[in-house]
């Protein structure tokens, strides 16, 4: 039976160890790719699976985006990078940091 | 920058 996914502000995603972030020259896009399959990620979702080092709490990233990309609302960047997230933890990319 | 909600498109 899978774990349910509970992702909140408070929790802190980290890359799974079979994923890798790798800068595409050519193409000029961030590829994550895991064995057999690859994702190309828009520069937003780059700029969270980048800051996905379990340091940081799911709030600390949507701080850090949100004032990167201000004047965008906040609440706005917030259930985007969590809905986004969910996803990615659904992949199987993301899980959340042991402490 | 212009924020647009994080995507991601598989590749084969």
């Amino acid at each position: 039976m899978s774990e349910p996914r509970t992702l909140t502000a408070d929790s802190r995603p980290v890359v799974a160890a079979k994923a890798r972030l790798r800068w595409d020259a050519r193409s000029s896009r961030h590829l994550l790719l895991y064995p057999e399959r690859g994702l190309i990620l828009n520069p937003t979702a780059a700029d969270v699976i980048q800051l996905c080092t379990g340091a940081h709490t799911v709030a600390d990233i949507v701080d850090r985006l949100a004032a990167k990309y201000a004047p965008q609302p906040r609440e706005t960047v917030e259930r985007e990078v969590l809905t986004f997230l969910v996803n990615m933890a659904d992949r199987g990319l993301i899980r959340e940091h042991d402490d | 920058m212009t924020w647009e909600a994080p995507e991601v498109t598989e590749v084969r």
